[in-house]
């Protein structure tokens, strides 16, 4: 039934190739499962090692008492029964027997004299010189070692006992198992103190060194655990001060510029208040508004990351109304859709100024009607800004969310890339989220979901 | 009317302090009073400013006071001039657009706020808006009473922050906050479109026409009077205007 030797081959090389696994699976991936297996091996051998030779110490000593026994017995029975007369000479040494083992007397031993075998040797020279021992393997089992003592009197007490040497399982099968098995459950509960130990820690500085990266004021790690841990534990917390610290010195001189700013941004406004109405006028006037819009959003940029406002029950429609309202004074197609009233928890400055920068990009970068939507959805509520523009490619998506990104390669259409930066720090420092996506007309929808639980109406 | 106030109303050329210390900017604000008919004196830090005040030449109308200022901060002066149970009307200026700013400017008695940068034109707006709020009709509201409430709402001025029955922060355009405080501050009374126009006027940068009124007032409306069963706060009246009917307290 050999497949032939062509097929044979191509099955070796394809059975072959399944073997090539990169690592074997036996070999745990995790530090506890590694540090458990280790344990468990180690000790599980340790154990082992350990019956295996109390096991020979035990049966060497049992055997060798047995040895003892017997040989006392025999010679017991040869000298009990020499002075008998040569009739009751059998009863009597028969009357010997213990379990274990048969004593007889007989006229002529049952062996020739040959030298015992080396296995009962010991026994042998316990019984004395004159007195065979050997092997039956003919007899029934408990009477395979046979021998013979010779009496004084005349005649031989013989003998068969079972096998005279060390037996399996002097202590019961039951206890080994047991030892066993208290064994496994020992080393689980060190590994559990093991894992605890050494593996949450480090979990603990993993989580950690994840959760940085989104809240740079996160708590230090506890600097506790073994030596090693503390040591990590302890870096770790000069690491995120260090970054803490870079990122602050940034930001406040980020802010301090844009903040300076202001004031010949001032003088501007007003000198240009001055110059002759026309062309030139208005062209320095939207350029200082630009700088101005430039200014307004990188501090309100910075603001996000740093505004120590509560969160109170506010009126999202009413926000959503006003920056529709103020939109629509300035000349441009913007209009709220939805509910009269969404009132929830919320930073009402914060939601504004996040909520206006949306609105802006979508008259800057996005093209007319621009809707601003609002809806309750069991415990969230979902704003939408959309607008009919050319919207934005989902491969640009995750880029335009970016702070000080633009898409427009040019960098020319005013603005700063913060916008929607800013938009999604507010949502995330919230607990929600902003999301891209196509608005149904064509354009961008930029829709933020925050947590909206909700509340009676009549608390005050 | 106070013969004061009298004065004041009937004078074109009201008379306006401008403190600041940088030397341009004292300038060009001085340069846009004065182009917009206003008598304009200077003064760069507290000591020109207390100097001014107690000139013969007369008392300034207004002041305008810059919040950083060096040596004693626009915010002390404002504090000792209070103490001191001067009364005049101060618009205060500032680079910080922070809240807690403008919130304690007017708890210390300031009676305007305008972040820098400004469009000229709201400056000179909100002066001549302030310089007729001085000029008082009967009841003249203690402009450091911070909190009116009607109807269950509570309107805080200096945070220019409207809460409403249940607790909830209702946001208020520019414009719509104006005009509110407008009703508030006449209550009962029947507002013609013109005399609310004008309110209306300091914020929409538009030319106004009629309709806009209108459509302020309604979104206003839209706000306190969100849902069907809400109480009508906002009467109006058939070929004489708008009356706030609700009953107004100050706390």
């Amino acid at each position: 039934m050999s497949p032939p030797p062509a097929d044979a081959a191509l099955r070796a090389a394809t059975y072959r190739a399944p073997r090539r696994r990169p690592g074997l699976r036996l070999w745990p991936r995790s530090l506890a499962g590694r540090i458990t297996l280790l344990l468990l091996g180690g000790l599980t051998l340790l154990h082992l090692g350990s019956m295996v030779v109390h096991e020979r110490a035990l049966h060497g000593a049992e055997s060798g008492a047995r040895v003892e026994r017997l040989a006392d017995r025999v010679s017991a029975a040869a000298a009990a029964v020499a002075p008998l007369p040569e009739a009751s000479r059998d009863p009597a040494a028969h009357a010997l027997s213990a379990p274990g083992i048969d004593i007889h007397w007989d006229r002529v031993p049952p062996l020739p004299a040959t030298p015992p075998p080396p296995a009962l040797a010991a026994a042998a020279e316990r019984l004395g010189a004159a007195a065979r021992l050997g092997w039956d393997p003919k007899a029934e089992p408990g009477h395979r070692v046979v021998g013979a003592v010779p009496v004084e009197s005349g005649g031989w007490v013989v003998f068969s006992a079972a096998w005279l040497g060390p037996s399996g399982g002097a202590l019961a099968p039951g206890s080994g198992l047991a030892s066993m098995v208290a064994m496994a459950l020992g080393i689980a509960l060190a590994s559990v103190l093991v894992v605890r130990w050494i593996t949450r820690p480090l979990r603990r500085l993993a989580d950690a060194a994840d959760g940085i990266g989104r809240d740079l004021r996160a708590r230090p790690l506890p600097e506790d655990g073994p030596e090693e841990v503390r040591h990590a534990a302890a870096a770790f917390n000069a690491m995120q001060g260090r970054i803490r610290r870079l990122v602050e010195d940034r930001t406040e001189a980020l802010a301090a510029m844009s903040h300076d700013l202001r004031t010949p941004l001032s003088r501007l406004k007003l000198r240009v208040g001055f110059l002759p109405e026309g062309e030139d006028r208005e062209r320095i006037e939207a350029d200082v508004a630009e700088m101005e819009a430039m200014v307004g959003r990188t501090l309100d940029y910075i603001r996000e990351g740093r505004d120590a406002e509560p969160a109170r029950p506010a009126d999202l429609a009413a926000i959503l109304q006003t920056l529709a309202s103020d939109a629509m004074d300035a000349g441009h197609d913007v209009a709220y859709e939805g509910p009269a009233r969404v009132v929830g928890p919320l930073r009402r400055l914060a939601a504004k100024r996040a909520l206006s920068n949306l609105v802006e990009n979508a008259i800057l970068h996005g093209a007319p009607p621009i809707r601003l939507r609002a809806r309750e959805e069991g415990e969230r509520v979902v704003v939408e800004v959309s607008d009919a523009g050319a919207g934005i490619a989902p491969a640009d998506r995750a880029r335009a969310l970016a702070p000080f990104a633009q898409l427009d390669p040019s960098r020319g259409r005013g603005g700063l890339g913060l916008g929607l930066a800013i938009a999604a720090r507010f949502a995330e420092a919230s607990g929600g989220e902003l999301v891209l996506e196509d608005a149904a007309g064509g354009g961008l929808c930029a829709r933020i979901t925050l947590p909206w639980p909700r509340r009676q109406a009549s608390q005050g | 009317m106070t013969e004061a106030a009298e004065r004041r109303l009937l004078d074109p050329e009201a008379h306006v302090l401008v403190v600041e210390d940088d030397g341009e900017m004292r300038l060009l604000v001085a340069r846009l009073l004065h182009e917009a008919g206003f008598r304009v004196s200077v003064a760069r830090d507290g000591r020109e400013m207390w100097e001014a005040m107690e000139s013969p030449a007369g008392a300034p109308d207004l002041v305008l006071l810059d919040v950083m200022l060096p040596g004693a901060s626009g915010l002390d002066l404002l504090r000792r001039l209070r103490e001191r149970g001067n009364r005049v009307p101060v618009l205060m200026l500032t680079a910080r657009g922070e809240e807690m700013d403008r919130v304690l400017g007017l708890e210390l008695g300031a009676d305007d706020y305008v972040p820098k940068p400004f469009a000229p034109r709201e400056l000179v707006a909100r002066v001549r808006a302030l310089l007729r709020r001085a000029a008082p009709a009967e009841a003249v509201p203690d402009p450091r009473s911070r909190r009116i409430s009607f109807a269950g709402w509570t309107l805080d001025t200096a945070r220019r922050e409207l809460t409403a029955p249940d607790g909830a922060s209702v946001d208020l355009s520019g414009a719509e906050y104006d005009l509110l405080l407008a009703f508030l501050e006449h209550p009962g009374r029947v507002m013609s479109r013109e005399q609310l126009l004008e309110v209306a006027r300091r914020r929409v940068g538009v030319d106004p026409f009629d309709r806009t009124v209108d459509v302020q007032v309604s979104r206003l409306r839209r706000k306190i009077e969100p849902e069907e069963g809400s109480p009508s706060l906002i009467k109006t009246v058939r070929g004489a205007g708008y009356v706030f009917v609700a009953e107004v307290a100050r706390a």
